[in-house]
């Protein structure tokens, strides 16, 4: 694999700024952008040291770091230079070592070659990105917890019950010649079936529920277009706009932004506009949000003086309105507009992006809710929810299911079809599940063979 | 000096398999073995088929073998295992004459005119670089050949166990063939490990009380492994087995006498196969269940010796006379021959390619328990297999690796050569992921054509089965024009409840008189259908992607030198291959499987 250089600290000016280096053999190749380093520096000891230019002359002096392969976060050579948080210097070192031939690495890539080098599994990665962007230091505790220990969580010991339920079938459909009293009962075979499918469901519903609790606070803006819901959302994030960012993946309309409290943050979801419409993609969009809904925590729903009709969403649980825009408004008019306002939806926040009228107070009254939320839900986070075990469940019950179908019509081979075929998804997360495995538990727990 | 084209060396269930191979083909042929009468000998029990190894049976059928018709010409009881269980469960064992199954095997392979049978102990391997050139003979001929096929069994360096004593031989009363391990590790440079299996003492079926087992009628009608065959070899009815069990006093005396058992006083180092345990082992192993079943199977017709399937043991005669006297309605038999354990010398499978050959030379091929496998199924398959590639280097053609996909025969293969043995394998249905598609009822649609474009089946069973073919086509076709109640005949035929015999009417005239064995395998193809589909696109296992040779020789990104050392050792032929190769971990697949991508993209394959 090529060598990979990123900057690990944000480009902010700073105390210190940390470039980290990973590849394989780097003291070869990169050896000579250090001066006063040794040759074979001792792995894991703080070096004073500065980078230098391509003439030879130092850029900055820092403390440089030698991990060796395999012993470092990657798992292959990693040097990490700690050195002066100025980007600009911090940049003209980089510049220096893709010079030297490394390449900046994307995102999550050092993570990445640690999991092809067997240094962390996908679910550790997993864990290790949900801590990172925990929402709370209770947050953050249980991806810790799932971080160092994530073998120890019950979907992972679900796995050996997978291991049983295949090791059954295996003595079914092999060693069904036995004599009827000997012979596995297929009644048996459907009630392990019965109990997986029991176990799994509630295991799905509590990784549902704790990644509903993973996200934090989440407060969706939903209006109709044009009713100033970027801008309330830009205005309420003020100075901490840097945090605001893509979420990627099903939710590619929504952008969130954080505004931390003492408590954890609020995590803001500003979303596309809704307006009713035929437009497929506008739907879909629609339907999008409709999903959002169930999942967050608080929803705000925007409304303009342009436009005072509610959109046209129910919401699902608790919710606020926002009359936005209310510097358009006339002074006299606001208070009987919001005594209508309220009766049907209550409470109504008036609130001026423009001017900023408003906003504190209902950034108060969103505190205040995250307050309470925190302490509610912070002390029971659930350590080992992610979408990872949660996609495997809910497939591995869709399998569950139907092979429970074809059991109950006699149909053996079909039901170990569906389970053998997903055995690849548990593969994926928790190591192949071999034949031998499967069948040492058969030995285990039958007395097979003439 | 004589010469042959293909070289058979033993006369068990692979050797005749592979010499049927090559004279199936008209090539000269000499098989070679220690005692001619012994050929065809069932060492263990008188019982062809059964779940797994009865699909390998059908596989063999279907590319023109032996086996399952000398088990049905042969055969006592026929029983369809499963019948209850799907289609896809099902499959025939057959209760065996095992000395009219004998002497069938002899005069079937004497009817071939381009066959040689030559006793003989080999000795020497002869070779000129990775060519095999001949082998010696104990009498010091030399035979000649330009292909060869090693079947050795439990014959190599054989020594049986009966209690403490221990004793040189193949086979209980058979010498063993001593001097041959000695030059295939040293000259040959192959690697051989140790393996070891048992039986039962056999038993005088006079001194057996009747009244007090269990009869285990077979089918009737029975169902056959050949479309050819038709009915039992004699007048009269199938013979039953019968049921009975140990019971605690059994375990009392086997416990009492453990100090006196090879396998537990540590004179036996050879691993013995977990699926077929001995009485002991199974005493020992489950201290719980104080009983364990045992079939009484008759050894041939009008022949008074039984085998008591179940109580497989290596103790003191002594010992064994007490076991049996405490058995239900074995208070009274008589020992005939006791029961003994043998340890023999195998050569570790992954030195094989998937068309056995070995990996180092040209032309030789090993099928059979030299591999580590058990039964005589699985060296059937195997003496097939070898005996196929045997053939085709004679004829300078490549050779045929039996894909995973496609038949029970490539699953053990595979298995074998990509993964190696660490006990004695046997064919298992779970083995194969693809098992839904591998069906006990269509062996000849999946590998009759191969039969046929390798020239391996005979005119007679070609023109049967591109008959049937045709004939099912036109059903297929009958049944997707009638409709009823607005559905095709034939998506009727695919609900699990409907069966073919439903459907046929005066619409529908093909199908009505066919045999019971064509309405089946018509009606489970129909059933299967969209399962195979779904198995071929969903299936994460399923993956067929081919590992050039070389990859594996570079350093691949992400890939441990300790995981790559595994499976350069293994090397797998798919990536599919690579994910049973013991130990993989998850994140060595995965750069596997982007390497593999790479090398696609590169090569638009």
């Amino acid at each position: 694999m090529d060598p990979i250089v990123a900057l690990v600290t944000p480009p902010v000016p700073g105390p210190v700024g940390i470039i980290r280096l990973s590849g394989p053999d780097l003291l070869r190749q990169f050896s000579r952008a250090f001066l006063s380093l040794p040759d074979q520096p001792v792995p894991r000891h703080a070096y004073l040291a500065s980078v230098c230019d391509g003439e030879g002359s130092p850029i900055d002096e820092g403390l440089i770091l030698y991990f060796r392969s395999p012993d470092s976060f990657t798992g292959e050579d990693v040097i990490e230079c700690q050195m002066h948080g100025n980007p600009h210097s911090l940049r003209a070192i980089q510049k220096r070592l893709i010079a030297l031939g490394a390449r900046e690495a994307l995102p999550g890539e050092f993570s990445y070659r640690a999991y092809l080098h067997h240094k962390m599994t996908l679910l550790k990665a997993e864990s290790l990105n949900r801590m990172i962007s925990a929402p709370s230091y209770q947050h953050f505790l249980g991806g810790f917890s799932d971080y160092t220990a994530p073998e120890s969580d019950p979907v992972a010991r679900l796995r050996e019950e997978v291991i049983d339920l295949l090791a059954h079938f295996y003595v079914a459909v092999d060693h069904l010649d036995l004599p009827e009293e000997e012979a596995p009962d297929p009644e048996n075979l459907l009630s392990r079936l019965d109990h997986l499918i029991v176990k799994t469901r509630t295991m799905l519903e509590d990784q549902k529920k704790g990644l509903k609790q993973r996200s934090g606070f989440t407060v969706a803006l939903i209006g109709h277009p044009n009713s100033g819901k970027s801008s309330l959302f830009n205005r309420l994030l003020g100075e901490s706009r840097a945090l605001v960012s893509t979420v990627p993946g099903t939710t590619r309309d929504v952008i969130e932004g954080r505004y931390p409290t003492p408590h954890g943050d609020i995590v803001l979801l500003d979303t596309a506009g809704i307006r009713l419409t035929d437009d497929p993609l506008e739907k879909a969009g629609i339907r999008m949000t409709r999903s959002l809904l169930r999942e967050i925590s608080l929803a705000v729903f925007l409304v303009s003086p342009e436009n005072l009709s509610p959109v046209a969403l129910s919401p699902k649980g608790d919710f606020l309105t926002v009359l936005n825009k209310s510097d358009l408004l006339a002074r006299k008019i606001l208070p009987s507009l919001l005594k209508t306002m309220n009766s049907r939806f209550t409470p109504v926040y008036p609130v001026s992006s423009k001017t900023g009228q408003g906003v504190s107070e209902f950034l108060e009254a969103l505190s205040e809710r995250a307050r309470v939320y925190y302490e509610e839900t912070g002390r029971g986070v659930s350590g080992a929810s992610s979408c990872l075990r949660r996609d495997l469940l809910s497939g591995f019950l869709r399998e569950l299911k139907q092979s429970r179908l074809a059991l109950s019509r006699g149909q053996l081979m079909e039901a170990l079809h569906g389970i053998e075929l997903f055995r690849g998804e548990w593969e994926k997360l928790f190591g192949v599940v071999s034949h031998g495995e499967v069948y040492d538990r058969v030995f285990a727990s039958f007395c097979i063979g003439k | 000096m004589a010469s042959w084209d293909v070289v058979v060396v033993g006369g068990g269930h692979a050797g005749i398999e592979a010499a049927l191979a090559s004279l199936r083909r008209g090539l000269q042929t000499v098989l070679v073995t220690l005692h001619l009468d012994m050929i065809g000998q069932m060492s263990c029990n008188p019982s062809v088929g059964g779940i797994g190894k009865g699909h390998l049976v059908a596989e063999i059928e279907a590319m023109g073998g032996g086996m399952g018709k000398l088990a049905d010409r042969s055969g006592l009881q026929f029983k369809m295992l499963n019948t209850r269980k799907g289609y896809a469960v099902q499959a025939l064992r057959v209760q065996t004459d095992r000395y009219r199954y004998r002497d069938l095997a002899r005069r079937l392979l004497e009817s071939y005119p381009c066959l040689t049978l030559r006793q003989g102990e080999v000795v020497g391997i002869e070779r000129d670089g990775s060519r095999i050139l001949s082998l010696l003979l104990h009498d010091e001929t030399r035979i000649q050949g330009k292909s060869f096929v090693l079947t050795t069994g439990t014959f190599l360096s054989g020594t049986l166990h009966l209690g403490l004593s221990t004793l040189e031989g193949g086979r209980g009363g058979d010498r063993s063939s001593r001097r041959l391990s000695a030059p295939l590790s040293e000259e040959l440079g192959l690697t051989l490990g140790r393996l070891k299996t048992g039986t039962p003492p056999r038993l005088s079926g006079k001194t057996v009380d009747f009244s007090r087992v269990l009869p285990q009628p077979g089918d009737n009608p029975p169902s056959f492994f050949s479309e050819s065959s038709s009915a039992l070899f004699y007048e009269g009815d199938q013979v039953p087995c019968h049921l009975t069990r140990t019971t605690a006093e059994t375990g009392e005396i086997i416990r009492r006498n453990l100090d006196r058992s090879p396998l537990y006083s540590g004179r036996i180092r050879g691993i013995g196969p977990r699926y077929c345990p001995s009485i002991e082992d199974k005493v020992v192993k489950f201290p719980d269940r104080d009983s364990h079943h045992i079939f009484i199977e008759p050894e041939g017709l009008g022949i008074d010796e039984v085998y008591p399937n179940g109580i497989s043991t290596s103790l003191p005669v002594d010992v064994q006379e007490q076991v049996v006297a405490s058995i239900p309605g074995l208070e009274k038999a008589v020992i005939m021959r006791p029961g003994y354990a043998v340890e023999y010398d195998f050569v570790f499978p992954d030195q094989l390619d998937h068309g056995l050959r070995v990996r180092h030379f040209d032309n030789l091929f090993l099928a059979g328990q030299i591999n580590g496998t058990t039964g005589y199924e699985e060296a059937a398959g195997q003496g097939l297999v070898a005996g196929i590639n045997a053939g085709n280097v004679v004829r300078d053609i490549a050779p045929w690796f039996p894909a995973r996909s496609l038949c029970y025969l490539g699953v053990m293969v595979d298995d074998l050569v990509t993964q190696g043995v660490d006990e004695p394998y046997r064919m298992f249905t779970s083995r194969a992921e693809n098992r839904l598609s591998l069906r006990y009822h269509n062996a000849d649609v999946r590998l009759s054509p191969v039969a046929i474009e390798l020239g391996l089946l005979p005119q007679t069973a070609r023109e049967g089965f591109l008959e049937k073919m045709d004939r099912f086509s036109t059903l297929r076709q009958e049944m997707s024009r009638i409709k009823r109640g607005g559905k095709k005949a034939i998506d009727w035929l695919k609900r699990p409840e409907v069966t073919l015999d439903d459907l046929l009417s005066e619409e529908i005239q093909e199908g009505v008189n066919w045999p019971e064995s064509w309405k089946i395998s018509f009606e489970s193809e129909i059933k299967y259908e969209g399962y195979v589909q779904i198995s071929d696109s969903r299936s994460p296992l399923a993956n067929d992607t081919p590992i050039p040779e070389t990859l594996l020789e570079e350093i691949i990104p992400g890939i441990s030198n300790e995981m790559l050392g595994r499976l350069r050792k293994a090397r797998p032929e798919s990536f599919r291959a690579a994910m049973e190769v013991k130990g993989m971990t998850p994140g060595a697949l995965e750069a596997l499987r982007m390497r593999l991508k790479r090398e696609k993209s590169i090569h638009g394959s």
